[in-house]
């Protein structure tokens, strides 16, 4: 099983920051740090849904599911249950 | 639907391009019209009236959905981030976003001043004061488009209050909104016939933010209750589509009878009959949204495009006007046989005007400085 995470990190920092030598601390507040911004979240719904084969659900897209990669992994966590 | 979001931001900044694209058509039709039809005296007003001209003025008005729909994206962005637990916007939230949308307006707003000085050192060197500049940067006048950068700006200092203010009395905060919309369209009838007092057109235009604040409002609105919107689409979306229609024709009708009642000249070709505040105006707006939203299932041609223009489109905003304010110039001096065929010359600007912002975006994300990509696009 892939690490969620770490595709996650990954995709952050070299799509969204544009720069792969960046640090991103997975529990890091990504919507206060300014790492997302409007854009930056709908292209990770975006790519959370193609990656991981999901459907996020509209009521889904919350700053508690989306506010760092460790909320996030603990979001797609509980949704594959 | 929060994905398809992209799409709708893709949509809108083709029609940005296209929109302004769409503005020089005049001024290749009817003043440099010599250029390809030699011994021509200008302005030359024999292409008014002409299929091309009616059609450029239809892109001008059925285009100017995109700022509006900017802000829907960023008010129910603003939704996302306060959903939930999370009930307020933390000013951190909102410095840290301003930084991100004014440092690269900073840098294109100052490449604009170099290019502009760089042009008239063609005959004298001019620039001006710094005080000038400051004031320019400040009110978003380095170039024609920039205004947007100064209103959004405007709505996130305000988004505190506003998500607060919607948490707890949306009506209330909807009718404000309204209310500020409903002045804004009085204020240009009102301008048509008679001399309105210069303070209205502060406070509604002049890239204030009370005219738009229905869009951002609406956003956020749309972002809180989605649920409820989704079923309310579903059972009113053809006469939702029906209503987009008529009003898009009413729009290009109202503007057209405008014109004859009252006449005038480019700007006011400009300002009334291609601007964005009339009653059909508004309507085509909210109809263009909201019909978006209801018909999630449709696939648009180039959708897949579309989607990757989307998230460029901050840093198309910012660069397109510099490609087009001098793409003109360069045809003018090397293929000015180009103006005489706008199905020609439209379509390459606005090429042009997408190609190269994104070819430098391209460019720089795959270069040793990437890291400052997010600084010069956003």
């Amino acid at each position: 099983m892939m690490d969620r995470k770490a595709v996650l990190t990954e995709y952050i920092k070299n799509e969204i920051m544009r720069n792969r030598n960046a640090q991103v601390d997975e529990n890091e507040d990504l919507l206060s740090a300014g790492i997302l911004d409007s854009l930056g979240i709908l292209r990770l719904v975006a790519f959370v849904e193609e990656t991981f084969g999901i459907q996020v659900p509209d009521q889904d897209v919350v700053y508690d599911n989306f506010k760092s990669v460790s909320a996030l992994e603990e979001y797609l966590h509980q949704h594959n249950k | 639907m929060t994905r398809r979001l992209l799409l709708l931001n893709g949509l809108a900044i083709l029609a940005v391009v296209s929109n302004h694209a769409a503005h020089t058509g005049p001024l290749t039709m009817f003043w440099w019209t010599f250029l390809y039809s030699p011994g021509t005296a200008v302005p030359n007003y024999d292409q008014f009236g002409t299929i091309t001209y009616y059609v450029l003025i239809a892109i001008m008005k059925l285009s100017l959905f995109a700022v509006p729909s900017f802000l829907f994206v960023s008010g129910f962005f603003v939704s996302i981030v306060t959903r939930g637990d999370q009930s307020t916007l933390s000013w951190k939230w909102v410095r840290v976003t301003l930084a991100r949308l004014l440092v690269p307006y900073l840098i294109w707003s100052l490449a604009t001043f170099f290019i502009n000085w760089l042009q008239s050192c063609l005959d004298v060197c001019t620039a001006n004061s710094l005080g000038q500049y400051i004031t320019i940067l400040l009110t978003g006048k380095a170039q024609d488009a920039y205004w947007y950068v100064v209103l959004i700006c405007q709505f996130y200092l305000l988004s505190p209050l506003l998500v607060a203010l919607a948490k707890t009395r949306l009506r209330l905060l909807l009718l404000i909104a309204a209310l500020a919309h409903v002045c804004a369209l009085i204020v240009v009838y009102l301008g048509l016939f008679v001399d309105v007092p210069r303070i209205a057109y502060v406070i509604f235009f002049d890239n204030f933010f009370p005219r738009d604040l229905i869009y951002f409002v609406f956003g956020i609105a749309v972002g809180f209750h989605l649920t409820a919107l989704q079923q309310w689409l579903a059972r009113f979306k053809w006469f939702l589509l029906f209503v987009l229609f008529i009003s898009a024709i009413l729009s290009l009708i109202e503007a057209e009878l405008f014109y004859r009642i009252l006449g005038g000249g480019y700007n006011y070709l400009r300002h009334s009959r291609g601007g964005p505040m009339t009653v059909p105006m508004t309507l085509y707006i909210f109809m263009f949204i909201l019909c978006f939203l209801a018909f999630e299932n449709i696939n648009y041609p180039f959708s897949r495009n579309l989607y990757q223009l989307g998230p460029k489109s901050y840093g198309i905003y910012l660069i397109h006007p510099i490609v087009i304010q001098i793409m003109p110039k360069i045809f003018y001096h090397l293929a000015p046989w180009l103006f005489a065929y706008q199905i020609l010359y439209q379509p390459v600007l606005i090429t042009i005007s997408l190609g190269i912002p994104l070819l430098f975006m391209t460019l720089v994300a795959k270069s040793r400085i990437r890291g400052i990509y997010r600084y010069l696009f956003g």
